[in-house]
């Protein structure tokens, strides 16, 4: 069994270990630095497994010694992201977070997959490359997979069909950031483009960019969580059970589409070796031009 | 056209129940909450995972009930929280005017649902949620048993180290700390428990089980149990929408069965489409059947405190 470890028992966190054991996908740590907190929320997953009929141990602790052999770590939020906070304050905040987490994850599983949904996700993803020296391939930032989700989910309702049946991808950064690739996206095959007219694809554009603010407008106490939980369980299972899945992650660029040096959300093939592949796609001029300001921006705090 | 199953309380446990209905795909869904955009956030949240986890059905956040029109099952969750150091018959007159404000409204609304109550304390607020919706009694019980069947056999499972669904077992009486449990019924696949546990051990797991809510509180100190409490309440909606008729442990109005008349109180039923299909009445020791009748006096006696309070 893999050993998954998550650090940051939010809620994020926590509906994350719930769909991995959901899952079966391997034994999984809950990390906080609350006390008590992932071991609770442990316990209430545990107390779950007669019913669900998993097997899944599901452990939490409250220091960082619980990241020994992990073969995954998860670089969560340990409370839910503060809103209206400056993405400055954000990423120095969570810089300090990361520099002393990573150095342990080097120390204790030096094998481990990272993944960072601390936000900014490119900046720290491209320091967790380049200053604490985590190969490029070991290192996957969550960006673009609960756009895809939600871009997915627009397109379906948009044509009232099963959400499961239609296929997208997004490159670039978060939110406004996203850039869809609709000439790619379908409908159990059927080019989207064939289906609705470009005002429509427009609105499911829209409607996707700023679905994380809608619902936290919504929420108002925090971001939302069980789609991005969601999301990262189907990356976990890409690794841990070596789909070879192409998804539209973070990762680090060294050349593809001109870019060196910098993190980016882009299709890559995600396998037991982590980013195994980045996916070199053929884009419209505009949307290459998008592109490249979106990786000045994403990328400018960790200059 | 697809069932449908409304959820009241778009709190940890509602919301939970939610995801793992979503995930079944085989009803739509409403999350009704006073609070105004949690219920609509949540259920897009959980709807925005749709493409990845695979389901279809439509989820509907709501403040009012008019959308829980048509509904075939409801869940009663809403409710003000077990704090720590709280014991649930402390919660009574606040949860019991939530509890019967919301059962007016499933009355009006939804005057065909089954309606399962997951409120604390739970056995009074199942008696209310029966008085104030005015249903059939084989149409109102409580989710407990299930969840504290289900804390009892993973401590089993455990211990043994076996796979947690396949460890069986039996409560009776009232929720948590009333609950009367029947080592003798508890198997491991089939083989009774009490070959492979020690009786020491074992009432220790019992011990533990009693206080699981508590233990869980006390961890988490801002907040109660949800994953195993909304496991457990989905397990028995889907007992219903599917006609499945599971023999799982709910809080059902007896009337003479165990020797107790008129009181909400944990037995085996038989959960099917016309809710309570049966009462399972066990041949008990005259030990165990004192302590389900003391259970029962305990229940009584916050219904007669309740009844005081209004």
């Amino acid at each position: 069994m893999k050993r998954i470890v998550i650090v940051g028992s939010g809620n994020f966190g926590a509906n994350a270990a719930l769909y991995l054991a959901e899952q079966n996908l391997g034994h999984v740590t809950l990390m906080d630095s609350t006390v008590g907190l992932a071991r609770g929320k442990a316990l209430d997953l545990m107390e779950a497994a007669p019913i669900r009929g998993t097997n899944i141990f599901v452990q939490g602790c409250n220091d960082l010694s619980g990241l020994e052999g992990a073969d995954v770590v998860i670089l969560a939020a340990d409370v839910s992201r503060k809103v209206g906070v400056a993405e400055e304050v954000l990423y120095k905040e969570n810089l300090e977070v990361i520099g002393l987490i990573l150095p342990e994850v080097k120390r204790l599983a030096p094998g481990a997959i990272l993944m960072i949904q601390r936000e900014p996700v490119a900046a720290l993803t491209l320091k967790a490359i380049r200053d604490f020296g985590f190969e490029p391939r070991r290192v996957i930032g969550l960006t673009g997979l609960l756009e895809t989700a939600r871009f997915r989910v627009f397109m379906a309702r948009a044509l009232n069909a099963a959400p499961e049946d239609s296929a997208a991808m997004v490159i670039g950064g978060p939110g406004e950031h996203m850039i869809a690739l609709t000439q790619f996206a379908n409908l159990a095959g059927i080019p989207l483009t064939e289906l609705l007219s470009p005002a429509q694809i427009d609105t499911i554009i829209q409607q996707t960019r700023q679905s994380d603010e809608e619902l936290l407008g919504l929420l108002r106490l925090g971001p939302p969580y069980y789609a991005h939980a969601a999301a990262l369980a189907g990356l976990v299972a890409a690794i841990v059970r070596d789909h070879k899945r192409y998804l539209p992650v973070t990762v680090y660029a060294q050349g593809q589409y001109g870019f060196k040096d910098v993190c980016l959300c882009l299709p890559a093939l995600i396998g037991a070796r982590g980013v195994e592949k980045i996916l070199e796609l053929e884009l419209t001029r505009p949307q290459l031009a998008s592109l490249t300001e979106v990786v000045s921006k994403i990328n400018g705090l960790a200059a | 056209m697809r069932q449908k199953v409304t959820v009241v309380g778009g709190g940890n446990v509602g919301a939970t129940t939610i995801l793992y209905l979503a995930e079944k795909n085989i009803a739509d869904l409403v999350m009704v909450d006073v609070v105004d955009g949690l219920p609509q956030g949540k259920s897009a949240d959980i709807s925005q995972a749709a493409a990845l986890r695979g389901y279809s059905v439509t989820l509907t956040g709501s403040n009012d009930y008019e959308p829980i029109h048509g509904s075939d099952v409801v869940v009663v969750t809403a409710g003000l929280p077990r704090k720590p150091g709280m014991s649930r018959s402390d919660l009574l007159g606040l949860n019991a005017k939530i509890v019967g404000s919301v059962a007016r409204q499933i009355k009006t609304y939804a005057p065909g649902a089954i309606v399962i109550v997951v409120s604390n304390p739970l056995d009074v607020m199942c008696a209310v949620a029966l008085k104030e919706t005015g249903f059939d009694s084989r149409h109102v019980f409580g989710m407990a048993g299930v969840l504290d069947t289900a804390r009892f056999r993973y401590f089993i499972a455990e211990a043994l180290d076996v796979l947690p669904s396949d460890v069986s077992a039996i409560v009776l009486g009232g929720h948590g700390d009333a609950m009367v449990p029947l080592p003798r019924y508890t198997t491991v696949s089939g083989v009774p428990v009490t070959e492979l546990i020690a009786p020491a051990t074992l009432d220790a797991m019992v011990e533990r089980a009693r206080k699981g809510g508590g233990e869980i509180v006390s961890l988490l100190k801002t907040g109660s149990a949800f994953y195993a409490p909304a496991a457990s309440a989905v397990q028995m909606v889907e007992a219903i929408l599917q006609d499945n008729k599971r023999v799982l442990p709910c809080s059902v109005l007896l009337n003479g069965q165990y020797g107790i008349h008129d009181v909400f109180i944990g037995v085996p039923v038989k959960l099917g489409q016309g809710g309570i299909e049966q009462i399972f009445e066990l041949k008990l020791t005259d030990k165990e059947l004192a302590a389900l009748q003391q259970s029962a006096e305990d229940v009584k006696a916050d219904m007669d405190a309740l009844a005081k309070l209004v």
